[in-house]
């Protein structure tokens, strides 16, 4: 159960220990046997949606069409949808998170929130590009400065300087205070992004799926509602791993700090400090 | 036709591009932790 990861293919190879084969490819690795199953079901769940997506369910024309009527490429938005959600959900995350960290202090909800604004940054970024592909064949336009669009393109740029700012503060403390708290502030615009249909004038349709009355019925909302559910495994897998990245990574910063005040003590105690004893008097 | 041809152009397109970044995401990821994951005691990999 406990591989030697002093030399780094002899963690990989089969016979490193018992339990190494199928399910322990690599024990250095961020997988266990949960996440595993987690990633063999998502990827059922991909390739079912798929089917439904694209060969089950109908184009959106002929009578049962929405008001959009936007024939085949309505299978856009079984896709363009879902991952909005998981965006809005991801920073959602990253914000409760932060509030947990500032209420407990706790490294553990530093990581969370983390994790979480890398994989809401990647879905925001798949929302945009999906939504221009859906923009240029129903607007004609890859690109409009609309309410949606543009709010939506400041979520993205909003988190990406969260994602700086915790790569520019080395102290682990002021960076999960500082990260919580622009998480917090990122998150303001989630909302404004949602209502942003309502409020200004926009060219993006308004919600498809209102609590009690949805604009698609039959096959098409169930592929809409499948392509959440698929994303939302999408997003609970890709957390697992990237929590536990964030986990490997901070004790991997940790032993580097360690390391260097070892040194420095190493360096004090043997009289070497001094920059002039360490040229000439060394010798 | 023609229509519904240039509309599936666009939805491969959106499906495509998806798909390869999600994976690509995906493969980062995996191979970031073996990577990093080696320099951690085992005894600290509190998920195996």
């Amino acid at each position: 159960m406990t591989p030697d990861t002093s030399t780094p293919r002899q963690a990989g190879s089969p016979a490193s220990s018992p339990s190494a084969g199928r399910w322990r490819l690599d024990p250095a690795g961020t997988a266990s046997v949960g996440s595993r199953v987690l990633g063999l079901v998502t990827l059922v769940g991909i390739a079912a949606f798929l089917l439904v997506a694209l060969v089950a369910s109908p184009p959106d024309s002929g009578r049962d069409a929405s008001i959009n009527q936007m024939g085949e490429a309505v299978r856009i938005m079984y896709l363009h949808v879902p991952v909005a959600i998981v965006c809005f959900l991801a920073f959602f995350v990253t914000a409760a998170s932060g509030a947990m960290y500032l209420w407990r202090k706790s490294e553990g909800w530093d990581l969370l929130a983390a994790a979480s604004a890398e994989v809401g940054v990647v879905f925001t970024a798949l929302t945009l590009a999906t939504g221009s592909i859906w923009g240029r064949f129903a607007w004609g336009a890859w690109w409009v400065w609309d309410a949606r669009l543009t709010t939506t393109a400041l979520l993205l740029i909003l988190f990406l300087g969260y994602l700086a700012l915790r790569r520019a503060i080395t102290d682990p403390v002021a960076r999960a205070k500082r990260a919580a708290i622009a998480g917090l502030i990122g998150f303001a615009d989630v909302p404004i992004v949602h209502y942003s249909v309502d409020w200004w004038r926009s060219l993006h349709q308004k919600a498809t799926i209102t609590r009690f009355n949805p604009t698609i019925d039959g096959l098409k909302l169930f592929a809409l509602m499948f392509g959440m559910v698929v994303f939302l495994l999408v997003y609970a897998w890709l957390m697992v791993h990237r929590f536990r990245l964030q986990y490997v990574q901070a004790r991997a910063e940790e032993r580097g700090l360690d390391a260097a005040i070892a040194e420095r003590r190493a360096e004090g105690s043997s009289g070497v400090a001094s920059p002039l004893a360490g040229t000439g008097a060394a010798r | 036709m023609i229509v519904a041809a240039s509309a599936w152009s666009f939805v491969a397109g959106a499906y495509s591009l998806v798909l390869v970044v999600l994976l690509a995401y995906v493969v980062r990821t995996v191979v970031l932790g073996r990577r990093l994951g080696r320099n951690l005691p085992p005894e600290k990999r509190r998920w195996m």
